[in-house]
């Protein structure tokens, strides 16, 4: 079956071509996989590459607003958010990481996605081409940028089976000023722990506790739902204390 | 459905060639230019056999629609190789090391350490590990790789 690939150099353009049909392609990380074993039914892909959605910029002090086909790598680099690095470096692998996009990251299948975890956290703002603005958890269609403030009090913790490259066990993101605690790993989708932010204000112990309250955990390959409900609590009392996974 | 023209810098050389619609880079490097140092692997960005270097950045080739990529720089394991024809020094490390085994990882080995030095050419075996935490080594030769690697930067 033959595909096309449309590389439009603007939102406008990518529209057009995913309005005939098109699948959009960013860092093509996830899609590929799926073409290259060439069952897809998929008959157009839309490159955002030459579509100018890329680049990390500060709106004011606090502000940041990220293209939505800025790579991991760019993010990483970028000097405004080093409080992500540890984040992004415990996704896949840097060859991954120099292509897969913030704006695909929002629609990796779990236990994928930390970093749509990171910005459910961060109460991340997903501005979508037709005009809207929408919490991240809500993105659909194509996303064009997020923006986000940048927390005061950051907490990042991933267990997973091996140190590098390795999907999640449990993740867990968190803003301890607001609190907004978030959750992969753990649910069909990303989650903020609402149980365990209420119960945040009694300590560390108790909205650790209280996240068994916001997961539905599934078996996959890397870990049962079983292991993961048991060490939710673990992770959860660890990340918000700032412990090692 | 037409075949498209392709304009890449590969190996320092300006290549035009066209390719059916659809096609890897991986897939045109190999099959389109002849250029067979990158393997084609899982095909699933998971094995890391078909790294190259895009604009520098090591990434895996046969994730990127050749397409999306219209006159990139791209680097391959030939491209490494001195052109009169003796080794870089990663390459030497890995054949002085012994750090080829079956050999199938290696040219994706070599790319992503390559990427690794041109940053850093004095990383630590922990800058190592995660460079090369993309490529995977079914011949479990990690421990040769990672000292070849070092050896490699200390010989540049």
């Amino acid at each position: 079956m033959s595909l096309a690939v449309h590389t439009p150099d603007s939102v406008a353009g990518v529209l057009a071509a995913l309005e005939e049909g098109g699948v959009v392609l960013a860092g093509g990380t996830h899609v590929m996989p799926r073409i290259n074993t060439g069952v897809t039914g998929v008959t157009a892909l839309v490159s955002l590459r030459r579509a100018g959605l890329a680049g990390v910029e500060m709106l004011d002090e606090t502000t940041v607003r990220v293209g939505a086909a800025t790579t991991l790598t760019q993010l990483a680099n970028a000097p405004e958010l080093a409080f992500l690095r540890s984040a992004l470096d415990a996704i896949a692998s840097p060859t991954i990481r120099n292509l897969a996009t913030v704006g695909g990251n929002l629609f990796v299948p779990q236990p994928y996605g930390d970093l749509a975890v990171c910005l459910l956290a961060l109460d991340a703002k997903a501005e979508l081409a037709d005009g809207r603005t929408v919490s991240v958890a809500d993105a659909q269609g194509l996303v064009t940028a997020v923006t986000f403030a940048i927390p005061q009090e950051w907490r990042f913790l991933k267990a997973m089976r091996r140190r590098l490259n390795s999907a999640s066990i449990v993740t867990v993101a968190a803003v301890l000023e607001t609190p907004r605690i978030a959750l992969g790993g753990v649910a069909p989708k990303p989650v903020r722990a609402v149980h365990a932010e209420a119960a945040y204000a009694q300590g560390a112990e108790a909205a650790a506790e209280a996240a068994l309250d916001d997961i539905d955990p599934f078996d996959d390959a890397y870990a049962s739902a079983w292991y993961r409900r048991r060490v939710v609590p673990v992770h959860v009392r660890r990340a918000l204390l700032g412990e090692e996974a | 459905m037409r075949s498209s023209l392709i304009e890449l810098t590969v190996n320092d050389e300006e290549r035009e060639f066209l390719v059916p619609p659809g096609t890897t880079l991986l897939n045109a490097l190999r099959d389109q230019l002849g250029l067979t140092a990158a393997k084609r692997g899982c095909e699933q960005g998971t094995c890391g056999t078909c790294t190259c270097l895009l604009d520098g950045d090591a990434v895996m080739s046969c994730l990127v629609p050749v397409e999306t990529v219209q006159g990139a720089q791209v680097t391959t394991l030939e491209g490494i190789t001195r052109p009169d024809g003796s080794l870089d020094e990663v390459q030497q490390a890995f054949l002085d090391g012994f750090a080829t085994q079956c050999g199938f990882c290696t040219a994706g080995m070599i790319m992503a350490a390559e990427a690794l030095l041109e940053r850093n050419p004095d990383p630590t075996r922990e800058d190592v590990i995660r460079a090369i935490s993309g490529n995977v080594c079914r011949c479990t030769g990690y421990e040769s790789i990672v000292a070849a690697i070092l050896d490699a930067a200390s010989r540049r």
